[in-house]
């Protein structure tokens, strides 16, 4: 096989056990958005046009209770804003890869796909194949997202919930996250990351996760400076 | 403004801002300081992600549950294996013992 579609693989195999916290994540968002009276389409394309799992439920709250469209625009706008900290931070390992490959993988990022795009490329030397592997990711959760979502608006309302598959995502994210905290200005980030969400979480629209990474950025920097 | 329109609008700014700085920005640009901070995002964002999954219950804070012992055990076995598999059969095996 060519390593290119070696590491389209690795990276379909590295996002399987997100999925596991996605697919139920995605029949909830079906099932939510059909109660609160949304057509079958509209709750599919908004899987494909938006991708992203938070904003569309709130989206689908707020059409619910027939909210101001411009109000649904701005929130989902700062729901997915923190998306943008990821393009930065991936910005570098991508730059040499044409137009086309970057609206692909910016279609394609999530905090799922992220998270192990990003760890990919900082861990693993092989900058080469590096976006193959972003691309099977992000594939593997779109299409999982796809399907989940359809599964919620045929029959979801008849699964038995399963709790477990909760904690999959968070779970999944805890043994990517251990291995990639190589010094005490990355552990410092972490902490302080994992301290403002919760300290935060009471801020709407997902800010919570944008605070701890803002500070959780500057406690990290000022370890780090403090160091060298 | 029409239903599907809102849609197709969030759905090109969503889209516009995973695209910044992948598309638009050459990042030898950045500052200096920016660049250095970047290498924190993934270590801050993905702490963050966990906790709010495992410690907030119901928009509440919960520190004591059986999410924040299946974390706890998953960080261990995450450090001395630093895989993924046994992580999440770690913590799958003591939520579900604790329920």
């Amino acid at each position: 096989m060519q390593p290119k579609y070696r590491a389209w693989l690795a990276g379909a195999k590295a996002e399987l056990p997100i999925i596991m916290g996605g697919i139920p994540f995605g029949i909830i968002y079906g099932v939510t958005a059909l109660k609160l009276g949304l057509s079958p389409w509209f709750i599919q394309a908004m899987s494909t046009i938006v991708f992203g799992g938070s904003s569309q439920m709130i989206i689908a709250q707020m059409f619910g209770s027939f909210a101001p469209n411009l109000a649904i625009i701005l929130t989902s706008t700062v729901v997915n804003l923190r998306h943008a900290l990821y393009s930065a931070s991936l910005a570098p390992y991508v730059q040499p890869l044409s137009r086309w490959w970057k609206v692909l993988l910016a279609y394609l990022l999530t905090d799922e796909a992220y998270a192990v795009a990003i760890t990919n490329y900082q861990e693993r030397n092989d900058p080469e194949h590096g976006h193959w592997f972003f691309f099977g990711a992000g594939f593997m959760l779109w299409i999982s997202w796809q399907i989940s979502t359809a599964i919620g608006i045929l029959v979801g309302s008849q699964l038995p919930p399963m709790p477990v598959l909760d904690i999959a995502a968070a779970l999944t994210f805890i043994g990517i996250l251990i291995p990639i905290l190589r010094d005490k200005a990355l552990i410092a980030a972490a902490i302080t990351g994992a301290s403002v969400a919760v300290l935060a979480s009471g801020l709407p629209y997902k800010l919570d996760l944008m605070a701890a990474a803002v500070v959780g950025i500057g406690v990290g920097l000022a370890i780090e400076g403090k160091q060298a | 403004m029409s239903l599907w329109l809102t849609i197709v609008v969030i759905g090109v700014i969503t889209f516009a801002i995973r695209y910044s700085f992948i598309g638009l920005v050459n990042n030898a640009d950045f500052p200096a300081i920016v660049q250095r901070g970047l290498r924190f995002v993934p270590a801050a964002v993905l702490a963050a992600i966990i906790a709010s999954d495992l410690a907030i219950s119901n928009k509440q804070i919960d520190l004591i549950n059986p999410k924040m012992a299946a974390g706890a055990v998953a960080i261990i076995i995450a450090w001395y294996s630093r895989q993924v598999i046994p992580t999440l059969v770690a913590g799958f095996i003591v939520f579900l013992l604790l329920n």
